[in-house]
C-alpha cells in the first residue's frame, strides 16, 4: 500500500542519494589538487514512478551514475602537443649543456687558447733565438691541444649522457606500458559491469600523457574500454591487457650506443631507432646521433685545419740547430669506414701518404655497380677525381705543327686539378714548336678548359675524333668534332666528365694525399649501392697533441726558412703568424678563427631556437591544461555550495523521516 | 559563457607567472652581476660570433704593439750607432785633411795614424752593437759579431722583419755589407769550363803602318791643266784609319790650287764599319780623276785600292777592299806564343794586307803549323770593341795562352797585350763551397716519390756542375737536380706524374756526408731544397755570378800609386782571373800594383808593391767597378780607414789626399743605409698609432656588443622586481578567499 512507508522509502533513498552525493563531493574536495583528476558528479534521477491515483506518483530520487567531466578532444590534443614538447625539452636540455661546454663568455676557452697560440708565434717571430719565447710557444700549443681534447671529451660525455637518457627513457616507457596495461585490465573489469571506472580512467589518461611525452604514439580505445597504443610504424606498445617492451642493444659501429629494439610476437627484436619520430626519446637520439656528432665533426675540422696547416709550414722550416722535417703537432690519422647498409662484403683500409696534398674534405666512395665506383667530395657534394687506366683512356692525339702526336698520360688516380696539370705538362713537353698551353679544371661548371696560349704561332688541334684519343670521353670532350684552337682560343669540354673508377680488389689507390685500398671480403666483393667513407679529420680534436720531440726540445721549433739564415731568420714564424688569417677552411673561403666562431655561433643559434620551441609548446600545453581545468577541475567554492546543497537536502529528508516517524507514531496512537 | 575557474587552474596560472617573473629577474641579475649582455651563446648567437672576433683582434693588437716595441729597440739602437759612425767618419776625414796638407810631416802623420787606429776600433765596436743578445748589423746571423777586427764581414744580407700590423712587415735590422765591407756573395756557377784565351785590352789601333815602302802616291783632279798626276807624300808612322784619312787629306790639300783646280777642298774619309777609304773632290762639278801609286810605292794597296785609278768619271773614289791590317816583313810580322805552360814558339806571318777575317785565317794557319792543328783557336770578336781571341783547346785552370812580343810590333798592331797570359776558368768547385770548407763526397741514396731508389756515387766530382750532371744521368730514379733561382742551393725535383707520387722524396748519405753537407738529406712529400752553399770567391768566380747572380757591368778603374796614375780597363772581364790578369799585366808595371782575392774570400784587393806607398783605386766611370768589386770605394768604409792608417804610417801624402774622395763616398753610403732605418722607424711609429686607434675602436665595439648597459639593465631589474612583487601580492589575494571562510 502506498502510504507512509512509501514516503519513508522515498526518504530513505533520498538520504542514501544525498549521502552518496556528499561522498562524491567529498571525493572531489579530497582530490582538488590531484593531477589529472576529473571532477565527478553524481547523476541523480528521479525514481520510476508508480502508477497511482490520481496520477503517477514519484518514487523519489535515484542515483544513476557517477560521471566525470571530461573533454575527450582536449585529451587527444594534449597528447599530440606533448610529443613535440618532449622532443624539444630533451633537445633543449642537452643543447644547454653543450652551450656550457663551449663556455666562451668568460673568455677562458678555445677562442682564448687559439689567440694565445697565434700570439706566441708572433712573439717567436720577434726573436727566434729567445729560449723563453720558444718554451712559451710550446706550452701554449700544449694548452691549445688539451683545450681541444677537453672540448671533445666534454661533448662526447654529453653524447654518453644522452645515450644514458635514452636507456632510462626506454625503462620509463616500459614501466608506463605495463601500468597502462594493468589499468586496461582494471578498467575492462570494472566496466564489464556497465559502470564507468572514472578514477582508473583518470589515472590511465595521465599515464598516456606521460607516455606521449616520451615517445610518439597513436592510440584508440576499443569497445571493452581498453586503450591500444602504437608507436613508430604501427608497432604496439599496449594491446588490450598486454604490454610489449622496448629494449636496447649496443651498436658496435657507434661507440656502443644503444639502438632501440622492439620485441615482436615471435620473440625477435626489431630495430626501430630510425622509425621513431617524436618524444623525449627521439630528442635524445637526435642529439646523440646527429646534433652532437655534427658539432664534433666541425670541431674535428677546426683541429685538423690547425694540425695540418701548421705542420705543412713547420715541416719545411729549420729549427735553431738546423733540424728540419719535424712535425709541430702529431700528424692526422685517417679513418676508413664501410656503411652499415652495405650489401656486399668488401672492406676498406688505408693511410695518408702525402699530408701536404690533403684537402681535409671527407670523401664518399659510391659503387654504381659491383665493379665501378665514383668518389664524391662530402663537403662540396661534387663527384670528383679521375682514373686514367693504361690502354683504356690514357691517350690524347693532338697536332700543333709537327703532325699528329700522341701523348700518353701516366696511369693512376688524379684529382681534377692534377689531371689538368698533367695534360698541360704533356702537351708542352711534346709540342713541336715548344709552345705553351694552359689547361685547367673549372670547378664551378665542372669541365676542362684547354687554351692555346696567346702569342703562339701554330694552332693547336685536339683530335677528339681520332680513335686513338681514348681519353676524350673521360675528359668530357665530344668525339664528334676536333677542336682547333688558334692562339688565345680555349676549348671547353661539353659533356660531363666521366669520373668512374674501376674497382680492383686489394689495389692501392692514391688520391688527394690519401692511399686507400678496398678489398673483397670472405663473402665476396662490393655490391651496387655500397658506400664507403674516408675522412682525415675524424676524431682529430680527441687526439690533437704537440709532437713529443718538440716538447722535449723546443729548439726544434722551426722559425727559419733556410738553414743558412739561422738564427735570426724568422720567415717561417712569420708565415705561421699569417696562417691565422689564411683561408684554409671551407675549400679556401674561411679562416680557422672564422670557422670556429661560426661553430660557436651555430651552437648558440640551435640552443636559442630549441628554447624558443620549448617555450612555444610549453605555452600550448599550458593553454590546453587551462581549458581542461575549466572543464574537469574542481572548484572548492562550487563543492562547498554543493555540500551545503546536499547537506540541506539531507537535513530536509531527515526532517521528512522524523515527520513520517511522528505520523507513524500518531497512527499507532490511534490504534 | 564565462569559463569555470577552478582552484587548480588558478594555482597553475599563478605559479606559471610567478616563475616566469622570477626567471626574468634572475636573467637580469646575471647580466648585472657579470656585466655582460651575452652570458651564453644562445643569448645572442650573432653577437657572440662578433664578440669572439673582437677578442681575437684585441689579443693580436696587444702583440703587434709588443712587436713594435721590440722592433723599436732594434731600430733605435741602429740609429744611434749609425749616427755615431757618421761622426767618427767625419772626424777621420778632417784628420785626413789636416794631414794631407804640406804642413804635416812624418811625425804628425804617425801620431795621427794611432788616432785613426782607435777610431777604426770604435767603428768596429759600433758595427758589432747588440740589442739584448742579438747583433744588429749582421743580417740574419744574429748570434755572432758581424765584424772581426780585420774588418771581415761574417754576416749575411738578409733583412729581418717583424709584424707591425695585419700583413704589415717592417724591417728592423741593418746590413753591414751595404756600407762597411763588401761581401761579393757569389752565386754558384755551372758554366762550362773555358780555355785560356788572350784578348786585346783596347780597341785595335794603329792598323796602318806607313813607311818608305808605301808613303807616296799620286792624285789628279779632272781639269787639272798640269796634265800629270801630282805626288802626295805621307809621313811614316802608325795610324788608325781615321788618323790616316785625316793625314792624307791634309797632304792632298797642301797642293793648294794647282793646274787651275782647287785641291784644298778634297776630303778623305775612313768608314770604320767597312774599312774603306773614300777620297772626294769636294766639288760636285769636279771629278776625281786619278788615284795611283807613285813608282815603287805600295800606298794604294795599303789604302785598299785594288788597282790604280785613272780617268775616273766620278767626284770620288772609294777603296775596294776592306783593309785593316798591313803586315810588313820585319816590321810587324812576328810574335811568340806558349800554350798551356808549354814551350814558347815563334810565329811569323806572311807579309801583306789583311782584313781582320783574313788575318785571323793567316794567324790560324801559322799557329797550326807551329803547334799542330787544333791546339789554339784564333778568332776576332767584333761585338767587343774589335778584339782578337786566342783560345787554348784545353779547358779549366790548367789551360792558358801566353803571348810574348817577339822581335817586333805585331802585337801592338793587333792590339794584343804582351805578357798577358790568361788562364781558363772552371765552374764553381766543390772545395770552394761552405765558405771554403767544401763537401765530403761519398755515395748518396735517392728514393723518388714513386718508390724508385738508386745509389749515386758522387766521389770524383770536382765541380757543382759535376754533381748535377751525375745525379741527372742516373737512370731508374725520376729526379732532376738543379740550382735554385738565386743559384745558392741545390734543388731536387721529383719528376713523376701525380698518380705515381706515392711517398716522400728521401735522400740519405750511404758513405761520406755529401747529402748532409749540401743540405739535401731530407724526407719530404715534395721537392727538396738544399742549404745555402755559400761559395768562396776564387779566381774561377764569374763576374756574372757576383752578388747572388746579379753580376756587375765592369768598366774602367783609376789607380794612383806613388804619384803614378793609370787606368785599367776591366770591361768584358768574364772571371775574377781575368781581372787579376789585367791589373797585374806588364803594361801596368809602371803602377807597381798587385791585385788578388782577399783572404776572407769576400772581395778583391789591389795593393802597392812599393813598401813606401799606398795604392788608391777609384771608380773610373759610371760602372763603379772598384766599389763593385770591393777593391776600394763606396761601401768599404772599414777598408778606407785601414788605407788611411797605412798611408799615414808610410807618410804617403799623395795617398792621404786621394783618400778624401773615399771618405766622401763612404759617408754617402752610410747616409743611404741610415735612411732605410729612418724610414723603418717612421713606419713603426705610424704602426703604433694605427694599432692603438684600432685597439680603441675594437674595444669600443666589443663593449657595445658584449657588455650590458648597466643603467638600462638596472632599471629593467627594478621594474622586474616590482612586477614580481605585484604578481606575488595579487597571487596572495586571489587564492585566499574561499567560501569556507564565510560558511559558519
Amino acid at each position: 500500500m502506498i502510504g507512509l512507508s512509501h514516503a519513508l522509502d522515498i526518504s530513505k533513498w533520498a538520504l542514501f542519494a544525498n549521502q552518496l552525493a556528499i561522498n562524491v563531493v567529498g571525493h572531489n574536495i579530497a582530490n582538488v589538487n590531484t593531477e589529472g583528476y576529473s571532477r565527478q558528479q553524481l547523476m541523480l534521477e528521479s525514481n520510476i514512478p508508480t502508477t497511482y491515483y490520481p496520477g503517477q506518483l514519484g518514487s523519489g530520487v535515484r542515483a544513476n551514475a557517477i560521471k566525470r567531466s571530461y573533454d575527450r578532444f582536449l585529451g587527444v590534443q594534449t597528447t599530440s602537443e606533448l610529443q613535440p614538447l618532449g622532443y624539444w625539452e630533451a633537445k633543449n636540455n642537452m643543447l644547454k649543456q653543450v652551450e656550457d661546454v663551449f663556455n666562451e663568455s668568460n673568455g677562458n676557452s678555445l677562442n682564448q687558447a687559439m689567440n694565445t697560440f697565434w700570439d706566441s708565434w708572433q712573439q717567436l717571430a720577434d726573436d727566434p733565438t729567445n729560449d723563453a719565447s720558444r718554451t712559451a710557444l710550446v706550452s701554449n700549443a700544449q694548452v691549445l691541444a688539451s683545450e681541444m681534447n677537453h672540448l671533445h671529451d666534454n661533448l662526447f660525455q654529453l653524447q654518453k649522457d644522452a645515450d644514458a637518457q635514452v636507456k632510462y627513457t626506454v625503462g620509463q616507457i616500459n614501466q608506463l606500458s605495463d601500468e597502462i596495461a594493468d589499468l586496461n585490465t582494471q578498467i575492462a573489469q570494472a566496466e564489464a559491469g556497465n559502470q564507468d571506472a572514472n578514477d582508473f580512467r583518470d589515472q590511465r589518461e595521465l599515464k598516456i600523457q606521460d607516455l606521449s611525452k616520451l615517445i610518439d604514439i597513436n592510440y584508440f580505445e576499443n569497445d571493452a574500454g581498453e586503450v591500444n597504443i602504437f608507436t613508430a610504424g604501427g608497432r604496439s606498445l599496449v594491446q588490450t591487457v598486454f604490454s610489449t617492451h622496448l629494449n636496447v642493444s649496443e651498436d658496435g659501429t657507434n661507440h656502443g650506443f644503444s639502438r632501440v629494439m622492439w620485441e615482436d610476437a615471435n620473440g625477435g627484436a626489431t630495430d626501430i631507432t630510425d622509425a621513431l619520430q617524436n618524444g623525449k626519446i627521439k630528442g635524445y637520439l637526435d642529439t646523440r646521433d646527429k646534433g652532437i656528432p655534427d658539432i664534433l665533426a666541425d670541431l674535428d675540422r677546426v683541429a685538423a685545419g690547425l694540425v695540418n696547416e701548421v705542420n705543412k709550414l713547420h715541416y719545411f722550416g729549420y729549427g735553431l740547430n738546423g733540424t728540419t722535417n719535424v712535425n709541430f703537432f702529431n700528424p692526422l690519422t685517417p679513418s676508413f669506414n664501410q656503411d652499415n647498409g652495405n650489401n656486399g662484403d668488401a672492406g676498406i683500409t688505408g693511410d695518408i701518404y702525402d699530408f701536404t696534398a690533403l684537402s681535409r674534405d671527407d670523401y664518399q666512395v659510391d659503387f654504381q655497380t659491383a665493379t665501378t665506383y665514383q668518389i664524391t667530395n662530402a663537403a662540396t657534394g661534387n663527384v670528383e677525381g679521375f682514373q686514367i687506366r693504361s690502354g683504356s683512356n690514357d691517350q690524347i692525339v693532338f697536332d700543333d705543327g709537327g703532325g699528329a702526336t700522341t701523348i700518353t698520360l701516366t696511369a693512376g688516380a688524379y684529382t681534377s686539378d692534377q689531371l689538368a696539370a698533367e695534360i698541360e705538362n704533356q702537351l708542352e713537353a711534346n709540342s713541336s714548336g715548344n709552345q705553351g698551353y694552359t689547361v685547367s679544371w673549372d670547378a664551378a661548371n665542372q669541365h676542362f678548359l684547354i687554351t692555346n696560349d696567346a702569342g703562339n704561332t701554330n694552332p693547336l688541334t685536339l683530335s677528339w675524333t681520332s680513335a686513338s684519343s681514348t681519353a676524350a670521353t673521360t675528359l668530357g670532350f665530344a668525339t664528334t668534332a676536333d677542336d682547333t684552337l688558334t692562339a688565345g682560343q680555349t676549348a671547353t669540354s661539353d659533356n660531363s666528365a666521366d669520373h668512374t673508377f674501376q674497382y680492383t680488389s686489394g689495389a692501392d689507390v692514391f688520391y688527394g694525399g690519401i692511399r686507400y685500398r678496398i678489398t673483397d671480403g670472405s663473402g665476396g666483393g662490393p655490391a651496387a649501392g655500397d658506400q664507403f667513407t674516408m675522412s682525415v679529420t675524424q676524431d682529430t680534436s680527441q687526439f690533437m697533441a704537440v709532437n713529443p720531440d718538440i716538447i722535449q726540445d723546443s729548439n726544434k721549433v722551426a722559425a727559419a726558412q733556410t738553414s743558412a739564415d739561422l738564427p735570426g731568420d724568422n720567415r717561417v714564424a712569420l708565415d705561421l703568424v699569417a696562417l691565422q688569417h689564411g683561408n684554409v677552411m671551407r675549400q679556401g673561403k674561411a679562416t680557422i678563427d672564422e670557422f670556429y666562431n661560426g661553430l660557436v655561433g651555430s651552437v648558440g643559434i640551435s640552443s636559442q631556437s630549441s628554447e624558443n620551441r620549448v617555450n612555444h609548446y610549453q605555452s600550448m600545453k599550458e593553454q590546453l591544461d587551462y581549458r581542461r581545468d575549466t572543464v574537469s577541475g574542481v572548484s572548492l567554492d562550487e563543492e562547498m555550495v554543493n555540500l551545503v546543497k546536499f547537506q540541506q537536502a539531507f537535513s530536509a529528508n531527515g526532517k521528512l523521516i522524523s515527520a513520517i516517524d511522528e505520523m507513524m507514531k500518531d497512527l499507532l496512537n490511534i490504534v | 559563457m564565462i569559463a569555470r575557474v577552478t582552484n587548480i587552474s588558478t594555482y597553475d596560472r599563478i605559479l606559471k607567472n610567478m616563475l616566469y617573473n622570477a626567471a626574468k629577474l634572475q636573467d637580469l641579475q646575471e647580466k648585472v652581476s657579470s656585466g655582460k649582455r651575452i652570458n651564453h651563446p644562445s643569448d645572442d648567437p650573432l653577437g657572440e660570433i662578433k664578440t669572439l672576433d673582437y677578442r681575437t683582434i684585441l689579443s693580436s693588437i696587444d702583440h703587434y704593439l709588443g712587436n713594435i716595441t721590440y722592433g723599436k729597440t732594434w731600430v733605435n739602437q741602429i740609429d744611434s750607432s749609425m749616427s755615431d759612425m757618421g761622426t767618427l767618419i767625419s772626424r777621420a776625414k778632417s784628420l785626413a785633411i789636416s794631414q794631407a796638407a804640406d804642413t804635416a810631416d812624418a811625425t804628425t802623420r804617425k801620431g795621427t795614424s794611432v788616432e785613426i787606429g782607435s777610431l777604426y776600433q770604435r767603428i768596429i765596436d759600433l758595427a758589432n752593437s747588440q740589442a739584448g743578445e742579438n747583433y744588429l748589423f749582421g743580417g740574419s746571423i744574429t748570434n755572432q759579431a758581424p765584424f772581426s777586427l780585420d774588418g771581415v764581414y761574417h754576416g749575411n744580407n738578409q733583412r729581418l722583419y717583424i709584424e707591425a700590423g695585419k700583413g704589415v712587415r717592417s724591417e728592423i735590422n741593418a746590413i753591414g755589407s751595404n756600407f762597411l765591407a763588401t761581401d761579393l756573395n757569389p752565386a754558384i756557377s755551372t758554366d762550362a769550363a773555358t780555355g785560356g784565351y788572350t784578348y786585346s785590352s783596347s780597341d785595335v789601333t794603329d792598323q796602318f803602318m806607313i813607311d818608305s815602302s808605301n808613303d807616296t802616291l799620286q792624285v789628279m783632279l779632272a781639269g787639272d791643266t798640269g796634265g800629270a798626276p801630282r805626288d802626295v807624300q805621307l809621313t811614316a808612322g802608325g795610324y788608325t784609319g781615321d788618323a790616316l784619312a785625316t793625314h792624307l787629306q791634309d797632304q792632298i790639300r797642301l797642293l793648294g790650287t794647282a793646274g787651275g783646280v782647287d785641291y784644298g777642298k778634297v776630303t778623305v774619309a775612313y768608314d770604320a764599319a767597312t774599312d774603306h777609304f773614300t777620297v772626294d773632290s769636294g766639288d760636285p762639278a769636279t771629278n776625281f780623276d786619278t788615284f795611283q801609286n807613285a813608282a815603287g810605292s805600295s800606298a794604294r794597296q795599303t789604302l785598299g785600292f785594288s788597282a790604280d785609278i785613272t780617268g775616273n768619271g766620278d767626284t770620288d773614289v772609294e777603296s775596294d777592299t776592306a783593309v785593316a791590317f798591313n803586315v810588313i816583313s820585319g816590321v810587324n810580322d812576328s810574335f811568340t806564343v806558349a800554350v798551356d805552360g808549354g814551350a814558347a814558339h815563334s810565329i811569323t806571318l806572311t807579309a801583306g794586307t789583311y782584313t781582320a777575317a783574313s788575318l785571323v785565317t793567316e794567324m790560324q794557319t801559322q799557329l797550326n803549323t807551329a803547334l799542330g792543328a787544333g791546339v789554339v783557336a784564333v778568332d776576332y770578336d767584333t761585338s767587343h770593341s774589335n778584339r782578337f781571341t786566342l783560345t787554348s783547346a784545353t779547358t779549366g785552370t790548367t789551360s792558358s795562352v801566353t803571348l810574348l812580343p817577339g822581335t817586333n810590333d805585331f802585337l801592338r798592331m793587333a792590339g794584343l797585350e804582351p805578357d798577358l797570359s790568361v788562364q781558363g776558368t772552371t765552374p764553381t768547385l766543390i772545395s770552394d763551397l761552405n765558405a771554403g770548407s767544401g763537401v765530403t763526397l761519398g755515395v748518396i741514396n735517392v728514393t723518388d716519390r714513386a718508390g724508385n731508389s738508386a745509389n749515386i756515387d758522387l766521389t770524383g766530382a770536382t765541380t757543382v756542375a759535376d754533381i748535377l750532371q751525375t745525379i741527372n744521368a742516373v737512370a731508374g730514379v725520376n729526379v732532376t737536380a738543379s740550382l735554385n733561382a738565386g743559384k745558392s742551393s741545390i734543388i731536387m725535383t721529383d719528376t713523376n706524374a701525380p698518380p705515381a707520387q706515392h711517398q716522400n722524396l728521401a735522400i740519405t748519405d750511404v758513405s761520406g756526408t755529401a747529402a748532409g753537407d749540401l743540405g739535401i738529406a731530407q724526407d719530404v712529400p715534395g721537392n727538396i731544397t738544399g742549404k745555402d752553399l755559400d761559395p768562396a770567391v776564387t779566381e774561377q768566380t764569374r763576374i756574372a755570378a757576383l752578388y747572388g747572380g746579379q753580376g756587375r757591368t765592369l768598366g774602367l778603374i783609376q789607380v794612383e800609386n806613388g804619384g803614378v796614375e793609370g787606368t785599367v780597363d776591366l770591361s768584358g772581364a768574364v772571371s775574377v782571373q781575368d781581372i787579376l790578369t789585367r791589373v797585374n799585366a806588364d803594361s801596368n808595371s809602371a803602377l807597381n800594383i798587385s791585385a788578388s782575392v782577399m783572404t776572407s774570400g769576400k772581395a778583391l784587393d789591389i795593393t802597392s808593391s812599393d813598401g813606401n806607398t799606398v795604392a788608391l783605386v777609384f771608380d773610373g766611370d759610371d760602372n763603379k767597378s772598384s766599389s763593385a768589386l770591393g777593391i776600394q770605394g763606396e761601401q768599404d768604409i772599414l777598408k778606407t780607414f785601414r788605407l788611411l792608417k797605412e798611408a799615414l804610417e808610410k807618410n804617403d801624402g799623395h795617398a792621404i789626399q786621394g783618400i778624401l774622395q773615399h771618405f766622401d763616398e763612404g759617408l754617402k753610403e752610410t747616409l743611404s743605409e741610415h735612411a732605410v732605418i729612418g724610414a723603418s722607424s717612421n713606419k713603426l711609429e705610424r704602426a703604433v698609432t694605427i694599432q692603438t686607434e684600432l685597439q680603441v675602436n675594437t674595444a669600443q665595439a666589443l663593449s657595445n656588443t658584449e657588455d650590458a648597459d648597466i643603467l638600462k639593465t638596472l632599471s629593467d631589474f627594478s621594474l622586474q622586481q616590482t612586477a614580481l612583487q605585484v604578481s606575488l601580492q595579487s597571487a596572495a589575494r586571489i587564492i585566499q578567499p574561499t567560501l569556507l571562510d564565510f560558511l559558519r
